[in-house]
């Protein structure tokens, strides 16, 4: 084929791929308002998302996926925590991450921005890992079978890694700068004092930094048997 | 070189590699903050230091890509630069902004403004730095533009593949000026500036570029190579553009993207085969004897041939199909294909036009020292060096929190903090080589000298 001809394709075909990319993108734009739930868009969201550039927080966490991976994401963060958690923790951060010395107004534009972003739909990313969860019922293995070992996440000691306590607490539960260590907490509190304290932690003491980690029942009994052997 | 103008290439350049060193010696507190979260935490807390990395290498890539322009755009029209001293002014302008970005990066962590950054990663550059970025484009526009409209020898495809790659760049950079209220807009556009860049407008520039070198360095054909530059460029947009897609899975937009950018990125390798095809049947030309032959150059070329194709297509394509996406979307898997392809499709190249241009601008007839060669080996064994730590790291990620559900920061501080320690490492190791690098650029003018003595 001679340079010209080659040169004629090219042009044309970089027309063609460039219209019909705009005209995907017109459509997707188009259908944007809806999957993203933009009626409820409120100047307060808007300003939170203000706050969100200005304090850069992309240089550390990512939001729908994209950003820094530093920090944890937080497309689903206000559905992963609970709002609450998310304004407290924003007033006084735990862990690695530094105190933005933010006003009242930007931790509740902020929190409303998060909670806006967590209805966005984002064709079910981040997808729910496979872990099998606590209480479902477990296939009886057939006879002669190697028995299924059950899932990591199953387990207390599981559940204590996946659910998060260990980023504060501690991997094994000895304790960090953002929360005490758990040595003997069985034997310091009964159970039925714990059971309430890990289903709503704010309700037992209020203003606490510890989220309501939303567990369910038979969670909650697998994590205080796994509190029981932490030495 | 034929021309007295196309030293205003020198200066781009060297400027191109002094912040590269920057962007590596940054790159290296940001790496140690992985390590120690506390380091410089409340001057230089690592959201800056990692705004510092991306701006910084952007800046010295289109600056290299810009001085390169110059260097090409006279020899090809045949004739001076219509105005050097537009272009320093423009090379100065680039300079100051980027300066005063980087320093309102720092006090905007004290300050915290949408003047000092917009927050949005690559693009943080708030809007007067846009438009001082606006003003030096249109400069260079219309400096390279006239000089081209003066031209005393036919238009070449090199210079026209150059010239539509410069254009898109602008045109794509305006794409991210406005920010908009809704985040799934705001990132739907935001990926016009990133991805059409890189993987469409950048890849034209280089693909000219590598045209432009390869001729001069093997003496191949250049009929032949104009031809299969519109080969690639042509299939680098056929596929690129939709493959825009990739990034359209999971932000809000339609799911017919999930299709549409999965078969048209999983097709973006092919432009980029063609080239390493296209760079071995070249590189066989050059048994033929040739005027200046350059083996430091050759090297790094040959290198951003590889570089590219392992970074960009095999990396790429590795996490880029949906159902393989889903899980690795938002890990260190993205950074490792990040650092492999750019380092092997944009610096590697950019280094071989120094090695090609300053010699030549210096008017050195020996050939070159071992040390370029050096630098090759301790920078390119170091970026692999962090790509394998930061791949692992990404496959432990995927495992541990996406898949069992541990949590984020319990999995990133227990079983992903050895690789991030070797990354470290590795970050040492393409620092040294990056030292050796600007060392050598150094001396290559001072070498000009003893030879004028002797």
């Amino acid at each position: 084929m001679s340079k010209s001809v080659l040169r004629s394709a090219f042009i044309v075909g970089t027309i063609l791929f460039s219209l019909a990319f705009l005209a995907l993108s017109l459509d997707s734009l188009a259908q944007v308002p809806a999957r993203t739930k933009e009626s409820n868009l409120t100047p307060q969201v808007a300003a939170g998302k203000r706050a969100w550039q200005a304090h850069d927080c992309i240089g550390c966490h990512t939001i729908l996926g994209n950003g820094a991976y530093y920090a944890p994401d937080l497309t689903k963060v206000t559905v992963r925590r609970t709002p609450e958690f998310v304004a407290g923790w924003l007033k006084n951060p735990g862990g690695q991450m530094p105190n933005q010395h933010l006003t009242d107004q930007e931790v509740a534009d902020l929190v409303a921005f998060l909670q806006w972003v967590a209805e966005i739909d984002t064709n079910n990313w981040p997808p729910a890992p496979i872990g099998v969860e606590v209480g479902a019922a477990k296939p009886t293995p057939p006879t002669g079978a190697t028995p299924v070992p059950e899932k990591i996440s199953a387990t207390g000691a599981g559940l204590f890694r996946s659910k998060g306590c260990a980023a504060c607490h501690g991997s094994s539960g000895q304790g960090t700068s953002s929360a005490p260590g758990l040595k003997g907490v069985t034997s310091k509190y009964d159970s039925d004092y714990l059971t309430r304290w890990l289903r709503n932690p704010s309700a037992v003491k209020p203003g606490t930094a510890m989220p309501n980690l939303r567990l369910k029942d038979e969670e909650v009994v697998a994590l205080i048997e796994f509190l029981k052997t932490v030495k | 070189m034929k021309f007295r103008t196309q030293r205003v290439a020198y200066w781009y350049l060297a400027v191109a590699a002094l912040l590269f060193l920057l962007q590596v010696a940054d790159g290296l507190i940001i790496a140690s903050q992985y390590i120690y979260p506390d380091l410089f935490r409340d001057f230089f807390p690592f959201n800056v230091g990692r705004t510092w990395h991306l701006n910084l290498l952007v800046l010295w890539l289109v600056i290299g890509f810009m001085g390169a322009t110059y260097y090409v755009v006279p020899e090809e029209s045949g004739r001076e630069l219509w105005s050097p001293r537009l272009a320093y002014l423009q090379l100065a302008i680039l300079f100051v902004t980027g300066v005063a970005a980087l320093t309102g990066f720092v006090a905007a962590n004290f300050f915290p403004s949408l003047w000092l950054t917009e927050g949005r990663e690559y693009i943080e550059a708030p809007r007067w730095a846009d438009w001082l970025i606006v003003l030096a484009v249109l400069i260079f526009a219309i400096n390279n533009g006239w000089t081209m409209v003066k031209r005393t020898r036919p238009f070449t495809a090199t210079v026209g593949v150059l010239t539509m790659g410069m254009i898109g760049l602008a045109l794509m950079y305006l794409a991210g000026m406005k920010t908009f209220s809704n985040v799934t807009v705001d990132q739907f556009f935001w990926w016009w500036v990133v991805h059409l860049w890189v993987e469409g407008t950048w890849e034209l520039i280089a693909a000219a570029l590598m045209a432009f070198l390869m001729v001069r360095l093997t003496g191949v054909d250049r009929e032949v190579v104009e031809k299969w530059l519109y080969v690639e460029v042509g299939l680098v947009l056929f596929t690129g553009i939709l493959g825009t897609g990739h990034h359209y899975y999971w932000i809000g937009t339609p799911s017919y993207w999930l299709i549409i950018g999965g078969v048209f990125s999983a097709l973006e390798p092919i432009p980029i085969m063609a080239m390493v095809v296209d760079a071995w049947r070249m590189t066989r030309v050059r048994h033929r004897p040739h005027p200046n032959p350059n083996p430091v150059s050759f090297t790094w070329a040959v290198g951003s041939v590889i570089g590219h194709f392992f970074g960009a297509a095999v990396w790429g394509f590795a996490h880029t199909l949906p159902q393989v996406n889903k899980w690795t979307h938002g890990t260190q898997v993205t950074p490792a294909h990040g650092h492999f392809a750019f380092y092997g499709a944009y610096v590697m190249l950019i280094i071989a036009l120094t090695y090609y241009m300053v010699p030549e601008i210096k008017g050195m007839t020996a050939r070159l020292g071992r040390r370029g060669l050096w630098a090759f080996w301790l920078i390119s064994s170091g970026v692999v060096g962090m790509v394998l730590s930061l791949t692992i790291a990404g496959i432990v990620q995927v495992y541990m929190q996406r898949m069992a559900g541990l949590d984020f920061i319990f999995v990133k501080t227990t079983y992903m903090s050895f690789w991030f320690a070797l990354r470290a490492i590795f970050g040492g190791v393409t620092a040294l080589g990056v030292v050796v690098y600007v060392w050598d650029l150094v001396s290559l003018g001072r070498e000009k000298e003893r030879n004028k003595d002797g």
